[in-house]
């Protein structure tokens, strides 16, 4: 496959990424290293002594296990909608940033369900799932529609990298072991960019991304089913799946963003991911924080009104400072306004401001999701027959809080591993935006792509 | 202010009436709160329930517990049951009394009682008494006695007759029951359906069936006739299988597909099959593509 000049500037760009690794690079590896390896134990020992050393008991038997897997699916959501959407609009301004949001798709796909396992009891009787699956229930929809997800996720990422993998492997100059060769070899497929094949994958992608869309609200859907068809206080709601999909598209751009911005740095890619990607997520930000404002509010407005009892004592322990009150607010409104303002505002609106709204944004949704499930779980309709406190509230023990962490390194290392293999910026679809100078030193806030094709 | 000494002995005597009192309620209370541990009366009860197997002794055991001193059934209680006689005292068996109070032995075939010309079977219920509850007893008398139930039809009227003897089982002899009232029932799936009631005469008494009940596949209903609380008898029950019923054909319940079945809602199976064909499909196209890349190349 030829090569040309514009895709060699790229590949000469991108080739330190992927042969060498920075001081800072390596101490941040070393570092998730660390968290990575500090599960084990807390996985061993929540194996051999059994659930017991989580805070997970009787009444609150769903923990922030189910808080992290819903995240880590709700994340996913962005790099699918996004991804899939500006695909389909033909948008210019994707190019930078399409892979990474991809890669949030895949990798969040991946570890979710690592923490359903981690909150069964029996693993010995996973395959039950399989045997004994009844399609009434949304636990079988969702290992289904999960399971449909992922291998639709990894099949977009795959085609929308297979021309890098191509280009990698017919480029002479990239210094990396003949393993690495190998693989570009067997995920390149035999491509050698002609126009039949270009027509191919083009029509691959376009079909992919219109299905991943439908599938990804569905998966929501059906993770927010889970909750909705159940009758509790808190989780029996009509709104719920549509008020899944916003919370979940908007924690997922809060973490496109904040990848942007670590990639941004960490690669010095200041010239091609510019302030307009992070002004353009953010108002999309802006606008889905709005709209989940608006669902939070209708929610709980027509719960409150309702004033049905177990419905009422709910709201009233999230609105008890000394239960989940500062956890309300943190979640329902500094979670929503801050960003809105931050990013609302010209004055306040930077790369940095963004990125640190969108962190805020994360943090907020996970907090959200823990207050979804912790306070219903211990608002039961029969009163509790237990009355030691850890039977009644729910804590996170030590276990719990090193898994988390030790998952949250797990995703970055993946992010991490999978940028020095394959490059983070697609070389196929973006080699102008790193061959044309101006492009380089465009004023911030132009799309050097955007500069190339008027010129 | 000066305090003399007079002032000084007043108030020491009113403090000293006030410790006296003080010192008086707390006798008091010691004493009323002594009264409390003090073991409670029970009232014990005990009917006897015959029939054709033979002969159940019920014992019901009630005391006034709780802070509102109400008449309550006591459960845990082992209470002994025995056969007397003028000499002697027959230890049945002991029974724990349930969580209605009711503690119950049932003798079969009347073995191994003494039976008294006089006075029939006499039982005792007994509670040896505990920290808790004062021991008590209470005596029984019956006359073992049998009911049973005959069937007629004339003119399609149909009959049920019952006839009722007295047992002596020493001499062998039946002795019809007279002015007893029966009572006539047909059993239900929860409950005694009562149809009617008739004195005895001469140890025979009969009433009339109602054509119009249910009974089961066959037709089959159980009857059963029962003299109640007699002084003499106590309960006394006899019954029987008559196919007098209307026949009730078995509902076959009709193969269910819903959310609690085993099998899911067909409209629930279409939709998965539609949606995840949909989904699929275009993944098979999609992996046909990257196939047909591999083949492009090739060619050339």
């Amino acid at each position: 496959m030829k090569i040309d000049s514009a895709t060699l500037n790229a590949l000469e760009r991108f080739a330190p990424q992927l042969n060498t690794a920075s001081l800072l690079e390596k101490v941040l590896f070393y570092i998730m290293m660390v968290f990575v390896l500090a599960g084990f134990p807390a996985l061993y020992i929540q194996h051999f002594e059994g659930h017991y050393v989580t805070g997970m008991r009787d009444n609150v038997f769903w923990g922030v296990y189910i808080v992290n897997f819903i995240f880590y699916i709700g994340i996913s959501y962005a790099g699918a909608l996004i991804s899939g959407i500006l695909y389909l609009l033909k948008v210019e301004w994707r190019k930078p940033i399409i892979r990474i949001a991809e890669m949030i798709t895949v990798i969040s796909t991946i570890l979710g369900p690592i923490y359903i396992l981690l909150c069964m009891g029996r693993l010995d009787r996973l395959h039950h799932l399989i045997i004994y699956g009844r399609i009434q229930s949304p636990i079988t929809w969702d290992v289904i529609a999960i399971t449909t997800y992922l291998i639709g996720s990894i099949i977009f990422l795959y085609l929308a990298t297979i021309q890098d993998f191509a280009i990698l492997r017919d480029w002479k100059g990239l210094k990396v072991g003949k393993w690495r060769h190998a693989w570009y070899r067997f995920f390149a497929v035999s491509y050698q960019d002609t126009p039949r094949q270009r027509q191919l994958v083009h029509r691959g992608l376009t079909i992919m991304s219109i299905i991943i869309i439908p599938l990804a609200v569905i998966v929501h859907s059906v993770l927010s089913w889970i909750f909705g068809m159940t009758l509790r206080p808190g989780w029996h709601s009509t709104i719920f799946a549509p008020y899944f999909v916003v919370a979940a598209v908007f924690s997922g751009t809060g973490v496109l963003i904040i990848a942007m911005w670590v990639y941004r740095k960490l690669y010095k890619l200041e010239d091609i991911i510019t302030e307009k990607h992070f002004r353009y997520l953010g108002i999309i930000l802006l606008v889905l924080g709005a709209l989940y404002g608006y669902f939070t509010f209708a929610e709980y407005l027509t719960n409150w009104y309702g004033s049905e009892k177990w419905e009422l004592e709910l709201i009233y322990k999230l609105f008890d400072l000394n239960e989940f009150g500062w956890m309300f607010i943190f979640a329902a409104f500094v979670g929503v306004l801050l960003p809105i303002i931050i990013i609302g505002v010209p004055y306040f609106r930077s790369i940095n401001s963004i990125s640190f709204a969108s962190l805020i944004v994360v943090v907020a949704m996970w907090v959200k999701r823990y207050i979804i499930i912790i306070p219903t779980l211990e608002t039961p309709l029969l009163p509790m027959q237990e009355s030691r406190m850890e039977y009644v509230h729910y804590s996170m023990t030590w276990i719990e809080w090193i898994l988390t962490i030790s998952g949250l390194a797990v995703f970055c290392l993946f992010f991490y591993l999978y940028s020095k293999f394959v490059p983070i910026i697609p070389v196929s679809e973006s080699a102008d935006l790193v061959g044309n100078p101006n492009g380089a030193k465009g004023k911030d806030g132009d799309i050097p792509g955007e500069q190339n094709k008027n010129k | 202010m000066k305090v003399t000494m007079h002032t000084y002995n007043k108030y020491y005597r009113k403090a000293s009436l006030i410790l006296l009192f003080f010192f008086i309620l707390l006798i008091v209370g010691h004493r009323s709160s002594a009264q409390n541990d003090s073991p409670l009366r029970l009232y014990l009860d005990i009917m006897s329930y015959q029939n054709d197997s033979g002969v159940e002794l019920r014992s019901s055991v009630r005391a006034r517990i709780g802070e509102n001193r109400k008449i309550l059934p006591v459960e845990g209680l082992s209470i002994d049951f025995y056969n007397l006689t003028d000499t002697t005292e027959t230890l049945l068996g002991s029974v724990t009394s349930n969580s209605e109070g009711v503690a119950s032995l049932f003798i079969e075939g009347y073995k191994g009682l003494q039976w008294d010309e006089e006075e029939g079977y006499l039982f005792m219920a007994s509670f040896q008494g505990s920290d808790r509850f004062r021991k008590g007893s209470k005596d029984l008398s019956v006359r073992q006695a049998e009911i049973n139930i005959g069937f007629e039809e004339v003119d399609s009227i149909k009959m049920i007759s019952v006839q009722a003897f007295e047992i002596n089982p020493l001499a062998s002899e039946k002795i019809p029951l007279d002015d007893i009232t029966v009572s006539f029932y047909v059993k239900g799936s929860f409950s005694l359906y009562r149809i009617g009631e008739e004195d005895l005469e001469d140890g025979v008494c009969a009433v009339n069936f109602p054509v119009s009940l249910p009974g089961d596949e066959t037709g089959n209903l159980t009857i059963i006739a029962k003299v109640e609380e007699d002084d003499d008898y106590g309960y006394v029950e006899g019954s029987a299988i008559k196919d007098w019923g209307v026949v009730k054909l078995p509902v076959i319940p009709e193969e269910r597909r819903g959310l609690g079945d085993t099998d899911a809602p067909l409209w629930m199976v279409y939709t998965l099959i539609f949606l995840l064909s949909a989904v699929w499909i275009h993944y098979i196209y999609v992996f046909i593509v990257v196939y047909l890349i591999k083949r492009d190349s090739r060619a050339r």
